[in-house]
């Protein structure tokens, strides 16, 4: 047993190894940092400069709740797209096959690639939320907003390693399933039921218990997230194999 | 060793490989033999525990593939047909992070390097190898953790003689070590200089098994062929075992009139299109 976790460990090291030596993958996983300078240091300084030149009270502030919740998928999407991009490369270069007829064995791959990544970022996630949040989120919010923005993540890396073959691919994927997180904005620019919509998009959930701290669109966000992860479990599994 | 019974299995709807039974004993190098897509290696899929929703029975070294624990990969080593390794590493430090996932003593990595003739290669860049080269460092990743049981695909593809030569000394040299090996090819001529037995596999059924000698000798038949002059030269063929019925042969023997003269075996390639009807290499 002892040895599996050795082995979880040497994985998981090479997959570091592998982000640090792929320029663009390291430039992904980069990405939070930057938006961390840029939103939460630059936009209360435009809201300021704006105010003084054009005669509002408010402009940005009402919507810093969603450089907020950006803030809080940002990681685990970037991280699951790292993720992704990596085990592509791998089941490119029949490396992914190769684990299973290793004591470590799919799973511990999947551990390696998929589970400790995903960790990372909800760790990450938590401390970023409390540090850099422009709003005031509560700790209790702040762990739930998490864990939900990590699940976001992992279905992220299901789409981009289900859809594509290869790592071209995975790249015009990646991009079209940015679009997974426009639910975000629903309830802040879509008033009415309208915004219901995008019910089938895990993210609109995330922004309505944000909004509203309401359970029941923490219990609706689980309930279409596992569907997103039955639905496309079959095409991920079979591209492992 | 290995033991399939009634063996089954399929992709789709319709069985791909069906009703497959065979043993192999520990230190035998067994061999399936088959054209692509004949279901050899999706055979070695399920041997090795990649596949496991089949019917019926394979059961190596006392567990059934479709139960295989994970320590049970630590006496498997497999060769797979195409290389699977990290491009951007060295020669060396591949071979090191995969033998980094086994708890067994591992094999002296520059002994392996040169086994293979890469022993100057082993800091170079993977993607700076040749195609023959990934394959041998393949070859040797197989190795590196000394398991008991091989399972080799196609392990001479893609090599020059002299390195094939090589890689056959090696597969010897295990067989020797008690080691039992699978080997997966569609080379007659590996087949037959490297194999104890062989299982001939058509459309997911094996057509034939035995050793090549005893598939050579039960369905084939030693023939002369012999030329002699008449206006042009000629040429003729019969059956050693049926020499004394051949009355030219005797007659141009009788008159000292042959030309030439000489005996030939039918190779394994032979013997497999007459059972099986296809043509391999």
């Amino acid at each position: 047993m002892k040895t599996y976790y050795v082995g979880l460990y040497f994985s998981f090291k090479q997959f570091i190894k592998q982000i640090y030596n792929d320029a663009m993958i390291f430039m992904i996983c980069l990405a939070p940092i930057l938006y961390i300078l840029l939103f939460r240091y630059g936009l209360p300084l435009a809201e300021e400069i704006s105010i003084e030149y054009i005669d509002l009270k408010v402009i940005l502030s009402p919507y810093y709740l969603v450089f907020d919740l950006f803030l809080a998928v940002l990681t685990p999407t970037m991280f699951s797209y790292a993720s992704a991009m990596v085990i592509l490369g791998e089941i490119d270069d029949g490396i992914t096959n190769y684990f299973a007829i290793t004591p470590v064995g799919k799973e511990g791959y999947l551990i390696s690639r998929l589970i400790f990544p995903l960790l990372f970022s909800l760790v990450i996630t938590i401390i970023a939320i409390s540090i850099f949040s422009i709003t005031k989120i509560l700790l209790r919010e702040t762990i739930i907003i998490s864990i939900m923005s990590t699940m976001l993540g992992y279905i992220m890396c299901m789409i981009v390693i289900a859809m594509s073959t290869n790592k071209v691919e995975g790249l015009a994927v990646m991009k079209l399933s940015g679009l997974l997180l426009i639910g975000i904005l629903a309830p802040f620019f879509i008033k009415g039921n309208i915004q219901y919509m995008v019910s089938f998009l895990p993210s609109l959930w995330l922004s309505k218990y944000a909004v509203e701290s309401n359970n029941i669109y923490l219990i609706l966000y689980f309930l279409v997230s596992t569907l997103w992860v039955l639905v496309l479990n079959k095409r991920f599994k079979s591209k492992l194999l | 060793m290995i033991k399939v019974s009634d063996l089954s299995f399929s992709y789709t709807e319709e069985k791909f490989i069906q009703d497959i039974n065979f043993e192999v004993e520990k230190g035998e190098i067994f061999g399936f033999l088959g054209p692509s897509g004949a279901g050899k290696s999706t055979l070695q899929k399920i041997l090795t525990g990649l596949l496991r929703n089949y019917e019926g029975n394979s059961v190596v070294d006392g567990v059934e593939s479709k139960y295989y624990k994970r320590n049970f990969y630590e006496n498997i080593g497999v060769d797979f047909e195409f290389p699977s390794l990290y491009e951007k590493l060295t020669g060396r430090e591949n071979l090191k992070f995969f033998g980094s996932l086994y708890s067994k003593k591992l094999r002296n990595i520059d002994e392996m390097l040169k086994m293979v003739g890469l022993q100057n290669d082993g800091e170079k860049k993977v993607c700076d190898y040749s195609k023959g080269m990934k394959s041998r460092l393949n070859f040797i990743k197989a190795l590196l953790h000394n398991p008991e049981i091989l399972f080799l695909d196609e392990p001479t593809s893609g090599l020059d003689p002299n390195n094939s030569r090589d890689m056959k000394n090696i597969i010897l040299e295990e067989k020797a070590k008690g080691k039992t090996i699978i080997l997966t090819t569609h080379n007659m001529v590996d087949a037959a200089e490297l194999c104890d037995r062989v299982a001939f596999i058509v459309d997911g059924r094996i057509k034939a098994l035995d050793s090549p000698h005893n598939l050579i000798m039960s369905k084939g038949a030693v023939k002369i062929k012999y030329s002699y002059y008449d206006g042009i030269e000629k040429t003729r063929e019969c059956l050693l075992k049926k020499t004394s019925e051949d009355y030219k042969l005797k007659e141009l023997i009788e008159k000292n009139q042959i030309l030439s003269i000489h005996s030939s075996e039918p190779t394994l390639s032979d013997i497999f299109m007459e059972v099986t009807g296809r043509v391999l290499q």
